[in-house]
């Protein structure tokens, strides 16, 4: 029987709690001492099976917050805590390795995302075997169940790259990102380079993922269309800041910032 | 005698035209099969398709931007009265710049990094030939402040390094116009833009057009904005046009399964959890081409005389017409 989800607060998957990030200028181009800042307090939280999208536009800080989410960027300032595990607190010093966050991103281009030299079984298993695995059965299994979860046949396993399309290689990039079991799946514009009848194929099955593995997912995007259509929630970044945030659906048809509004004016949508 | 009524004020006009590239082993691909549209003076006409569907082919086709011996054209492609299929390598040379020029998707790519933003200008007009140096200095400063540049004077003499991704694309469209072209072929002119610079040179595209007569042919693979902007729009897939239309009725009102199943990919607010569908399968690729319609296989509509013969464009609705048998 489901439960209704709102009726028990489910415990934060992922909580983000003033995260800042100032990268120190070296160069004399730069006043000594100050720095660029990328992010400013940025704080929010993501819940088992809930989609959160991170909207705003080149240079707004949303690839850098990735990053130090994903461990691949130290913060400057601020705490990062899964579950109940401290991935990061700059003022204590705490700095989870990214390998050991279960944590994953899926990337923008499906062409340049794949090792065109592995063949997709391994490529898929790269993870695991990475994780100490060197049982073979037990990763063509492993292996064959992700890519029937992603929709593609278990024979793509010994296939490279370039069989396959944008679309197919999209799903490549995701079933590698979940075999190592992430509790939260960063997409970074993992749509934005598919044709429109591939992306609604690709969104589709990150709904399906969401439901069936209650993972947490960060939707990074520009599009304000697609973020509407998958996301639950949304925080709308702007020089490093979070200058709006709340469910979707309200945010963008009543948004309340200035910049938000100026943002979804400027995209132009069928329902207009 | 050609009906030249129907074609009155016709800057550009294609009739069957179809393109083949030629692979090596003296072996062709048809890439774009028999496409027929036209754009008239002042005419905002998009070319919207997936990839792999010919847009930037038949783009490209217009500036004959392929290597020599490569592009092999059948029907007729008329720009400015004369046809491009026919018209020798020479006087096409002439026409690139004067009749018809090309804004591309990147337009860092598409800048030499190595020259001031006034000299790729003057270079653009100095082909035409016939002005003297202060009258081309004047030009520039002209043509910079048409594209909107609030300091034109200064601007001129920036790399393409020091403009921001928007401001480039405005100095493209300024070389683009600096020898008052009938055609401007606008190839993803912003789709590497932040959606707020996309605005800003769209609207000045309108501009432009209201403004000089300029007609514009704007390939994209956006509906949502083909739909707000341009006047016309013809949707390909596979090489074949399935159909064309007035923007706002032919997105609201698309009469082909395929304009409806693409048109429904753009994704919307979902309402109580419901999902919309995709659309299953694959672009058929240039050389898997086949018989009939080629959206047959991925069609909810077909039926089995779709898949053979030739399917002819028929009128749906008011200036809408699709390839279609059986046309919602």
């Amino acid at each position: 029987m489901p439960v209704p989800a709102m009726t028990v607060p489910s415990a934060p998957v992922l909580r983000a709690e003033h995260i800042g990030k100032t990268y120190q200028g070296r160069s004399r181009l730069f006043a000594q001492g100050t720095g660029v800042t990328a992010l400013t307090d940025v704080s929010f939280e993501v819940g088992p099976g809930e989609i959160l999208g991170i909207v705003g536009e080149s240079g707004c800080g949303k690839s850098t917050l990735a990053r130090i989410i994903v461990g691949l960027e130290q913060a400057s300032v601020g705490r990062l805590v899964a579950g109940d595990a401290t991935l990061v607190d700059v003022a204590e010093g705490v700095f989870v390795p990214p390998a050991a966050r279960r944590i994953q991103m899926v990337f923008q281009d499906p062409y340049s995302s794949l090792n065109p030299r592995m063949k997709v079984g391994d490529v898929v298993s790269e993870g695991l075997r990475i994780a100490g695995e060197t049982n073979r059965g037990l990763l063509a299994d492993r292996v064959a169940g992700m890519l029937r979860l992603v929709g593609l046949p278990a024979e793509a396993a010994s296939r490279y790259p370039f069989q396959f399309s944008g679309g197919q290689r999209q799903r490549i990039g995701i079933a590698r990102a979940l075999i190592t079991e992430p509790r939260i799946l960063i997409a970074d514009e993992a749509v934005s380079a598919l044709d429109v009848s591939v992306q609604m194929q690709i969104l589709n099955l990150l709904l399906d993922i969401r439901d069936r593995l209650r993972i947490a997912v960060l939707f990074i995007s520009h599009d304000i269309g697609v973020i509407e259509y998958l996301c639950d929630k949304v925080i709308v970044l702007a020089q490093g800041k979070i200058v709006e945030s709340g469910a979707a659906g309200a945010v963008i048809s009543e948004p309340s910032h200035a910049y938000t509004k100026k943002l979804i004016e400027a995209v132009p949508r069928i329902q207009d | 005698m050609h009906d030249t009524s129907r074609t009155a004020g016709a800057v550009l006009e294609a009739e069957e035209l179809s393109l083949f590239l030629r692979a090596g082993h003296g072996a062709e691909l048809k890439i774009v099969d028999g496409v027929s549209f036209s754009i008239a003076r002042g005419e905002f006409y998009a070319l919207v398709g997936e990839s792999g569907s010919g847009k930037t082919v038949i783009a490209r086709s217009l500036m004959r931007l392929f290597p020599p011996n490569t592009l092999r054209m059948e029907g007729r492609l008329v720009l400015d009265g004369v046809d491009l299929t026919t018209a020798p390598a020479n006087r096409v040379q002439q026409m690139r710049g004067r009749s018809v020029s090309m804004i591309f998707q990147e337009p860092m790519t598409s800048l030499n990094p190595l020259m001031t933003v006034e000299r790729q200008i003057d270079e653009a007009i100095a082909v035409a030939g016939g002005l003297g140096r202060r009258e081309r200095r004047e030009r520039v400063v002209e043509l910079l402040a048409d594209v909107q540049f609030a300091n034109p004077e200064s601007v001129r003499s920036m790399y393409p390094h020091e403009l921001s991704g928007g401001m480039r694309q405005r100095a493209m469209i300024a070389m683009a116009l600096a020898n008052n072209p009938s055609l401007l072929i606008a190839d993803e002119p912003t789709t590497a833009l932040d959606v707020t610079i996309q605005q800003e040179i769209l609207q000045l595209l309108l501009r432009l057009r209201d403004q000089h007569g300029l007609s514009i042919l704007f390939i994209s693979h956006d509906l949502s904005l083909v739909r707000r902007f341009a006047d016309r729009i013809g949707v390909l897939y596979g090489g074949v046009l399935m159909e064309t239309g007035p923007a706002h009725g032919l997105i609201d009102h698309p009469t082909h399964p395929y304009s409806r199943a693409l048109i429904g990919c753009i994704p919307r607010r979902r309402e109580a959890g419901r999902r919309q569908a995709g659309i299953e399968g694959l672009v058929p690729g240039v050389a898997d081409w086949f018989d009939g319609c080629r959206f047959a296989p991925r069609c909810p509509r077909v039926g089995e005389d779709c898949r053979h013969g030739r399917i002819e464009m028929t009128s749906t609705r008011p200036a809408q017409a699709a390839r279609c048998l059986y046309p919602l």
